[in-house]
């Protein structure tokens, strides 16, 4: 399944630079982990954390460092939106 | 910033750089130990904290010290939490209890 | 002169002052005693150290059944080793290590603070909270790692962790050549913090 990441505010756990990237999800934390407080960015309520594998080029596009290379990041779930598979 | 040629740390040196910090840390731990709040509490706030500084343009915001958030954050979370202004309760053990209250922000 | 290059020695004392200030009133109000941050930071400069994590890195090289578990169900190995209690508290609960490969180089960072795996590795090293070794880390870790020392073969794959959320990465470092023979302490000598933060190779001499 392929994922977006949802634009957030400020006050988050999104690193800035994933923000409206595009990953792949690759592990799943079964359960439901809450974040200490509401924080306006749609965390607060118990959701589970999703570990997503981006590639550089859909991060930082052309200035992306050249070699194979893998970033991942743990997500809580409101920061995913699932997009159509493609074809 | 080129960092420091090996990037090695010396596992005899202290970890930190004044007393004053290693207080801070261990304060910090330590209220969380007794439950006052939860690490990742602690944690998201640093992040804010951290974030706000790294939002703020370079001529306005200072250096980086790492302990200056620490620090900030302690005290908004003593704060947040009426660590110094709500009535301590104790156990048997005459140990503090952290205050019961509702979080509805 | 710039207010850049002042260096603005007030600012450190008033974070001290601080700091100082919170321990007092607190301990004043019966929140803590004077012996609470003593303690905290004993128990923790003791049992919360990089030699855990080594312990760790030396068992997964003499051990595959071990290697194997590390990776796939963290927690559980680290359970079968004799560690200190608190092991599963602050930055504790969702360890999870990542091997180096002959064609694999991991890298953990924490690009909103500077998360790490303290019951295994102890407190971070300085430069590994600054937010330029965080931002340049994700964005051109090749070049980073090099520049400390690293130089990975070109089709290397490298993978950076990023810690935004609850796990705690750290590595475990390939073992190097010609060690058959080594014996645990002697190999235990070879891990370094570094290493299993995935900025140097075991054995490399510091």
């Amino acid at each position: 399944m392929r994922i977006t990441n949802v634009p957030a505010d400020a006050h988050s756990r999104l690193p800035g630079y994933l923000r409206g990237r595009v990953g792949t999800v690759e592990r799943v934390f079964e359960g439901d982990y809450a974040y200490f407080c509401h924080t306006g960015d749609g965390i607060g309520d118990p959701m589970p954390i999703y570990i997503v594998e981006f590639e550089p080029a859909e991060i930082w596009g052309a200035r992306a460092e050249d070699g194979p290379l893998t970033l991942y990041a743990e997500l809580f779930e409101a920061y995913l939106e699932p997009i159509e598979e493609e074809s | 910033m080129r960092l420091h040629e090996t990037c090695t740390t010396d596992q005899a040196a202290p970890q930190f750089d004044h007393e004053w910090q290693r207080r801070a840390f261990g304060l910090a731990l330590a209220l969380s130990e007794f439950r006052h709040y939860p690490w990742s509490e602690f944690q998201e706030t640093l992040i804010a904290t951290i974030g706000e500084w790294e939002n703020t343009p370079e001529s306005e915001r200072g250096q980086w010290e790492y302990y200056d958030h620490w620090v900030a954050t302690l005290e908004t979370l003593v704060d947040r939490h009426e660590l110094l202004t709500a009535p301590v309760l104790t156990d048997a053990g005459d140990h503090a209890l952290p205050v019961a209250h509702d979080h509805d922000h | 002169m710039t207010g850049q290059f002042a260096y603005p020695p007030d600012r450190e004392e008033a974070s001290a002052k601080k700091a100082a200030a919170l321990e007092s009133l607190l301990i004043e109000k019966g929140v803590i005693t004077p012996q609470t941050v003593d303690k905290v930071l004993a128990y923790f400069e003791t049992e919360m150290t990089p030699l855990n994590g080594k312990k760790i890195v030396v068992k997964a090289w003499s051990d595959p059944e071990f290697a194997e578990k590390i990776v796939v169900d963290t927690p559980a190995a680290i359970a079968e080793l004799d560690f200190p209690d608190g092991m599963a508290g602050a930055e504790g609960e969702h360890l999870q290590a990542v091997a180096n490969t002959a064609g694999v180089h991991n890298l953990v960072i924490c690009t909103l603070c500077s998360c790490f795996p303290w019951p295994v590795l102890g407190l971070p090293p300085y430069w590994y909270k600054d937010p330029t070794f965080r931002s340049r880390a994700a964005r051109e870790p090749r070049k980073v790692l090099a520049e400390v020392g690293v130089d990975l073969p070109a089709d290397t794959e490298i993978k950076v962790w990023d810690s935004s959320g609850h796990s705690r990465w750290f590595v475990i470092p390939e073992r190097p050549a010609g060690t058959e023979d080594f014996t645990d302490e002697m190999l235990m000598d070879l891990v370094t913090t570094e290493a299993m933060i995935g900025v140097a190779l075991a054995g490399q001499p510091s």
